[in-house]
């Protein structure tokens, strides 16, 4: 079982990075920088950061599709030992919550360990095809292009075997899969906000910190470190990468936490959740 | 070894699943446990097992209270009718998985209770593939596996053919014999018949009984 869940990890990452690289990795002059790349993977277009326009919410919808095929496959990580061997571990094991932390420790290699193979193998396919240089920016970019889609990643995936557990596999995947892409149509909010900028108490991309599907977006980060800073190029100076990162490490905490509380209380009252026997 | 019900409630949804049980039970004796469908018999199993919690009441082993003094029963072997394994591994996989949790016995201990339940702990078939009667027998060797102090059987002969209930049989009064308690709850009234020390009813949440 394990090997299994590793070949789909291994096979959705590096044929999603594949498909990524080939449709949104696109330079001018055959050439690219390691900064514009990730941009591009994040939902950049050529030069220019993603805008609030529908098709671009849609490409960016299109480049998180591996990310949904991992919450997919390992949404039911946790959530499977409820369906089958339940009431087996939990008569033996009475530290349930040691058992679910074991169990999130794996869960969030993995999720690493995906990112990676998918951002690798972005920008090995984009090496191929055209010429890839490293700059400075790239490299720090990339630790950010890592660590907050990997974050994002975990705690969505987490938070679909958590609804699982309480409401079913199509629940788990229907309510967080939904959650996000209604993150990402309040996107077009900014747009309209733009329009009626006069109407606006804050400038606009105030409101852009408080979506979470905003931290996936590197173009519209900024830095105080200066060569990363000027690597993105943001237009809009409000959001900060080391603020979407502790924005994403707080939403795992706290889907982890809750996790843990549900994981501790749940009465097994059935020995198969998904079929409710 | 004794363990006591007293007072035990639960109610699930409005509905009354225990109703002031009281038990009073002790090791090297078997118990068995009948009643219609939806009576409450797994459901009493499950308290036990600390699968659930009760509404108010206790249930205690040797004086230590579960759920104050510990999460679930010690030594427990369990089988509750409708669980199930990993399908996507074989036999011998999914009770060294399970056996990894408590660490009790060996890979030899385990192989000794598949031989016990008519078994080949070499065979390579996932669980996903085997037939129901062979799903039972992997429970039971499950349950026995770890020698535990307790045993809570629901059905336990389910799904087995004739030989395969004798088997089973045999292996419960042997685990009577080395001083488990052992709570049966079978619709079969020839292994309540035959296996049980003291016999409970169990209707509509409440336990009578116990006949000898």
């Amino acid at each position: 079982m394990i090997r299994y869940r590793l070949r789909m990890l291994f096979l959705t990452g590096v044929l999603g990075g594949i498909s990524l690289s080939v449709l949104y990795i696109n330079p001018y002059g055959g050439e690219i920088s390691l900064s514009e790349a990730l941009l591009q993977l994040s939902g950049s277009r050529g030069d220019f950061p993603m805008g609030f326009a529908m098709t671009e919410m849609v490409s960016f919808s299109l480049r998180l599709l591996p990310a949904y095929l991992f919450e997919l496959f390992f949404g039911i990580m946790l959530y499977r030992h409820f369906c089958t061997a339940s009431i087996y571990i939990f008569s033996r094991y009475p530290k349930r919550v040691r058992w679910y932390f074991r169990e999130c420790l794996a869960l969030g290699g993995g999720a690493l360990l995906f990112q990676v193979l998918l951002v690798g193998a972005a920008l090995v396919t984009a090496a191929l095809r055209y010429r890839l240089y490293i700059d400075a920016g790239g490299l720090l970019l990339g630790l950010y292009a890592l660590a907050i889609p990997a974050l994002w990643t975990y705690g969505a995936t987490l938070a679909v075997n958590l609804v699982a557990v309480k409401a079913g596999s199509s629940a788990g995947f229907g309510v967080v899969a939904g959650f996000q892409t209604v993150c990402i149509v309040l996107f077009g909010l900014e747009d309209t906000l733009r329009r009626y900028a006069d109407m606006v108490i804050e400038p606009e991309g105030k409101l852009l910190r408080f979506n979470p599907m905003a931290s996936l977006v590197m173009g519209w980060h900024t830095s105080g470190i200066e060569v990363l800073d000027r690597a993105v190029y943001a237009p809009y100076r409000t959001m900060d990468f080391n603020h979407s990162l502790a924005l994403c490490l707080a939403l795992c905490l706290g889907i982890l936490l809750a996790g843990a509380w549900i994981i501790q209380r749940h009465e097994l009252l059935k020995a198969d959740s998904e079929t409710g026997v | 070894m004794e363990l006591l019900v007293e007072n035990a409630n639960k109610t699930i949804r409005g509905r009354r699943i225990l109703c002031d049980v009281n038990l009073e039970l002790s090791g090297g004796n078997i118990y068995g446990f009948i009643g219609r469908n939806g009576s409450g018999k797994t459901m009493l199993f499950r308290a036990l097992s600390g699968l659930i919690r009760l509404d108010s009441g206790t249930i205690s082993l040797d004086g230590r209270v579960l759920h104050r003094d510990f999460s679930v029963l010690p030594s427990l072997g369990l089988i509750l009718e409708n669980a199930g394994l990993y399908p996507g591994l074989t036999g011998l996989e999914n009770l060294k998985y399970l056996a990894k949790l408590t660490r009790r016995v060996g890979t030899e201990e385990i192989r000794d209770a598949i031989r016990r339940v008519g078994l080949d702990p070499d065979d390579k078939r996932t669980y996903g593939k085997y037939s129901l009667g062979m799903k039972q027998r992997l429970a039971i060797a499950q349950a026995v596996m770890e020698s535990p102090d307790v045993l809570l059987l629901d059905e336990p002969t389910n799904a087995l053919d004739e030989s395969g209930v004798e088997d089973i049989r045999r292996i419960i009064t042997e685990e009577r014999d080395r001083g488990a308690l052992i709570l049966l709850a079978s619709h079969n009234k020839e292994d309540i018949r035959v296996l049980s020390d003291y016999v409970f009813r169990i209707e509509k949440g409440s336990v009578s009984g116990a006949e000898v």
